[in-house]
């Protein structure tokens, strides 16, 4: 029997996987979306605190650093395909952390050698463009004040996303002189719900809107079937961390979170997005 | 940190090894017997080190590059302060805004961290306003160097292009003193580059000290025109908001047709930019020169006056 596909799921520190993966989790358990659990996870204990908040409807605090094992889920396709889930580091910190120290831990280079399929999970409200002087003009007189010289240069996000990419490729030995059919990526905007959009955007508009370089460097290097864009409200509305949701608990928490799908049209179906980079 | 590796050119551990080696210290040209602290990077055994530092790049870095398609370089030439380093903030801060010159879209960049060192003083930081870029030295944290963008055509081509953003005593020194000991990076450009832009400070040129602006862009542009051999050049006057008398504009436009024959010239401002499309175009327009200027046809040769048939024959 060949080895399952490997999805390697990324993601920095504070982009909601940790609510991704247990609306995922329960969602697999009901076995009724496109991905259904192969056999139990080996090691949850990743997820305990945050499936136990949300059966209450709160939030769960963000995942401590330090937690650098991975993380894999067994699915099954309804094809029958076996699918891993792999969530190489879950603290996110790393990730972060590899642009600065232009150093890739080994573990994660196998992981990425092994994988034809990357999820890159951003949240948008995290990753917001900066002032300068073309969103927020200053008279150009005064522009000559002086300033405290060799402050740290903060990356922005798109630059830092850019590096990430490239780094993963680079690992991959996938060179972008050409374009790129496969690793196929998926981008998830988590917390499509703090966006406040109406229904109907298209999720990868949406990223341009936000993110135009990143945006545009995913669609000048990937063929336009190897690159999918869909939203994702894993809690379908804003949780408080110490008051639970009354509706959470009558109705479950599976029965809330939704998916964005390419054309703008919602599903609650979470494992659809990964479905369709398998798919094709 | 130290340099311990004895090759020329391999910078390990900052970079990957250039033998190859996936840890470097199995490098038989690494120093042996060196353990110097390297602040923080130790390296634990199979991590996978990156063949750039997101730094803007030092010639040798260019090589990176070069083993995989043809890099143009663009030499970005002018005095201090004539907006050299300005012109490439605003560059940067259009390409993030998803601002692409005219048939291309960003492929990659292995400088990014150049690219955002050199755009920070274009942004606002917690309280204070935006102010144009520091003065580039050699000395200080600002390393010049350059700056690379990798561009995707229509057709799904990259052209890889690094831009200098070097100190303008550089290029003063070189003006005066071809050869002076401090202008070797000016050297460099003139020989290694595709093409040239003559960053022209229209702030100077209307200034109290107008005439002696005039005579470096003079010394400036003889230099220049003496290197070019035939390369493409490209004169973009900057600040060019402001008013300079017409007699100015013509005197220098004369010298520079003079020493340049025809050449493309931009007009730039970054004054309330973000309000101007067209002003926007103008830099995107002069980064697409720079992805695609190519050199001029060389002027046919002329037929040889002889007698002898052998030698007419073409």
């Amino acid at each position: 029997m060949s080895e399952p596909t490997q999805v390697l799921i990324l993601g920095g520190f504070s982009a909601g996987k940790t609510h991704f993966g247990a609306q995922l989790l329960s969602r697999l358990h009901h076995r009724r979306g496109e991905l259904r659990l192969r056999v139990a996870a080996p090691n949850l204990s990743l997820f305990e605190t945050a499936l136990a908040k949300l059966s209450q409807g709160m939030t769960s605090e963000h995942t401590s650093g330090g937690l650098y094992e991975t993380l894999v889920i067994p699915t099954r396709t309804t094809a029958g395909d076996e699918v891993d889930l792999v969530w190489p580091e879950y603290g996110g910190e790393q990730v972060d952390d590899i642009a600065k120290r232009r150093l890739l831990p080994s573990a994660w280079a196998n992981r990425v050698l092994k994988s034809e399929h990357w999820i890159l999970v951003i949240r948008l409200m995290s990753a917001k463009m900066e002032y300068d002087f073309l969103n927020r003009p200053l008279d150009i007189l005064s522009m000559s004040s002086s300033r405290q010289p060799s402050q740290t240069i903060n990356w922005s996000s798109q630059s830092s996303l850019i590096d990430l990419m490239q780094l993963l490729l680079f690992v991959k030995g996938q060179s972008t002189v050409r374009r790129i059919a496969r690793p196929k990526l998926l981008v998830l905007l988590s917390c499509w719900d703090e966006l406040d959009l109406a229904e109907g955007n298209k999720p990868h508009d949406i990223l341009l809107t936000h993110l135009p370089l990143f945006g545009e460097f995913l669609d000048v290097n990937w063929f336009p079937e190897s690159l999918f864009t869909y939203g994702l409200s894993s809690l379908s509305k804003k949780l408080s961390s110490e008051v639970p949701d009354e509706d959470y608990k009558n109705k479950g928490p599976e029965s809330f979170g939704y998916v964005v799908l390419p054309d703008g049209s919602q599903s609650p179906d979470l494992t659809l997005p990964i479905a369709s980079v398998l798919g094709r | 940190m130290t340099k311990t590796c004895q090759r020329k050119h391999c910078y390990a551990p900052d970079n990957s090894c250039l033998m190859g080696e996936d840890d470097y210290r199995l490098c038989k040209y690494w120093a042996q017997g060196e353990n110097q602290v390297e602040d923080g990077k130790t390296q634990d055994g199979g991590s996978i080190l990156l063949p750039w530092s997101g730094g803007a790049f030092g010639v040798a870095d260019l090589s990176y590059l070069a083993s995989q398609t043809h890099p143009r370089v663009v030499a970005l030439i002018g005095p201090l302060n004539s907006g050299k380093t300005t012109l490439l903030a605003t560059m940067f801060l259009l390409l993030l805004r998803g601002k692409m010159p005219p048939g291309f879209g960003l492929a990659r960049s292995l400088t990014l961290g150049g690219w955002e060192t050199v755009a920070h003083w274009m942004k606002w930081k917690s309280g204070q306003g935006p102010q144009f870029p520091e003065h580039t030295t050699s000395r200080e944290q600002r390393v010049p160097g350059l700056l690379h963008v990798g561009m995707r055509d229509d057709s799904g081509g990259l052209t890889d292009l690094a831009v200098s953003d070097a100190p303008g005593e550089w290029f003063r020194r070189w003006a005066v003193d071809e050869t002076a000991a401090d202008a070797a990076g000016a050297r460099w450009l003139a020989a290694n580059a595709d093409a040239f832009v003559l960053v022209v400070d229209s702030e100077a040129l209307s200034g109290e000290d107008r005439g002696p602006a005039q005579v470096t862009y003079e010394l400036l542009a003889e230099r220049i025109a003496s290197h070019v051999n035939y390369r493409p050049v490209r004169i973009v006057w900057t600040k060019s908001d402001i008013t300079i008398t017409t007699q100015m504009v013509s005197r220098m436009n004369d010298r520079f047709s003079a020493v340049f024959g025809s050449c493309e010239t931009s007009h730039i401002t970054v004054n309330k930019l973000g309000d101007l499309p067209h002003e926007q175009d103008a830099f995107l327009n002069l980064l697409g020169w720079m992805l695609t200027a190519s050199t001029e046809a060389k002027p046919n040769v002329p037929a040889p006056v002889s007698a002898d048939y052998f030698l007419a024959f073409r």
